[in-house]
């Protein structure tokens, strides 16, 4: 799910940037820390949208440097345990096929498709199809997420479509 | 990386000349929240129940169009200021799949879903996940999100979802 977070940051500054510019300088560090960064806690920081207070910067004893903290609105994203997504399936293979979903990337294990949806590798790209039902790379998929595990920069997921109305999204 | 330092800033507000008195208490309450997540503890989330943890169940949620509208602007600004480098990986690709799955029509028809939907009284995921995915019938809402069954009753939720499909792009 998106959301619309209001997050704050530190961002340490070389005193040569002390001056009238300073604050656009700050804001351009933030962007650069943050967007495409991604935590456990918060899942991915896709854009920050504007800066809503900036405190006034304090010089650190010993190294000259100056913490300033920052707030700022920044549109999030992080997937969550039991949501329901829209994605686009990127390699199948007999294990199952991964997903994409924006930033995130889903694996659908076979033992999660439903039963009548069968692997086949001939024909020039590997798929699982059924009477009504065609997975292949590039086909638009509906499916469940089922379980997360978040790395240092990444976020992984287990995702399912042996349920109903989940699987491929017909257009 | 974890870009939330409310406990530093917290101590450190308290040395500013005039911090407001509103936001050092806000400031304070994160501060014990963040002891528990250092400790490691995991939260336990669950999105069919409603249970998002602590950082994101009142957090204001986005539908996919709205991602895409947002982003489109900030997307512009930035390809003008610094080309179109500048955009990250992340950026990109989540760009990509709000155009790919963004299912109204413009600028007004998510504002009038927005409306809509905020009319219902839902809370802020059933509300954006009913626009996201865009069900026909009301078995369909409610199996793809199960606490809708609690908060609102068939008929309701089929005039909604009615409304809702009225704005779809074709």
């Amino acid at each position: 799910m998106y959301f619309l977070k209001e997050l704050s940051h530190t961002v340490q500054l070389h005193p040569m940037y002390f001056g009238p510019r300073m604050h656009e300088y700050v804001e351009m560090r933030l962007r650069a820390e943050v967007e495409g960064s991604c935590s456990g806690r918060y899942g991915y920081v896709v854009a920050v949208l504007h800066l809503s207070k900036m405190s006034r910067g304090r010089v650190l004893p010993n190294i000259g440097l100056a913490d300033l903290h920052a707030r700022y609105t920044a549109v999030v994203f992080k997937p969550f345990k039991g949501e329901v997504v829209d994605g686009i399936v990127t390699t199948v293979n007999k294990m199952g096929f991964f997903a994409d979903v924006g930033p995130l990337q889903v694996f659908v294990s076979t033992h999660l498709i439903p039963a009548d949806l069968n692997y086949d590798p001939n024909g020039d790209q590997p798929c699982y199809t059924s009477e009504d039902q065609l997975i292949q790379k590039g086909s638009l998929i509906r499916l469940k997420i089922v379980g997360t595990r978040m790395d240092a920069t990444e976020i992984f997921a287990i995702g399912t479509i042996k349920e109903d109305y989940l699987g491929v999204i017909s257009q | 990386m974890d870009v939330d330092y409310s406990a530093e800033f917290a101590s450190d507000g308290s040395l500013l000349p005039a911090p407001s008195a509103s936001a050092a208490a806000e400031d304070a309450v994160p501060a014990t929240q963040q002891k528990k997540f250092r400790r490691g503890r995991v939260e336990d989330t669950d999105a069919a129940v409603l249970q998002l943890g602590e950082d994101f169940n009142s957090a204001e949620c986005l539908f996919v169009t709205e991602v895409q509208l947002l982003l489109r602007d900030v997307r512009q600004k930035k390809i003008q200021q610094m080309g179109e480098k500048s955009l990250g990986g992340v950026f990109q690709k989540v760009y990509a799949h709000a155009e790919q799955f963004s299912r109204f029509k413009d600028d007004h028809g998510a504002q009038e879903v927005r409306r809509t939907v905020n009319r219902a009284q839902l809370a802020p995921f059933e509300a954006a996940q009913l626009a996201n995915l865009c069900c026909e019938d009301p078995d369909e809402a409610k199996s793809l999100i199960p606490s809708l069954a609690m908060h609102i009753d068939d008929e309701r939720l089929q005039t909604l979802l009615t409304e809702i499909q009225s704005f779809k792009k074709s």
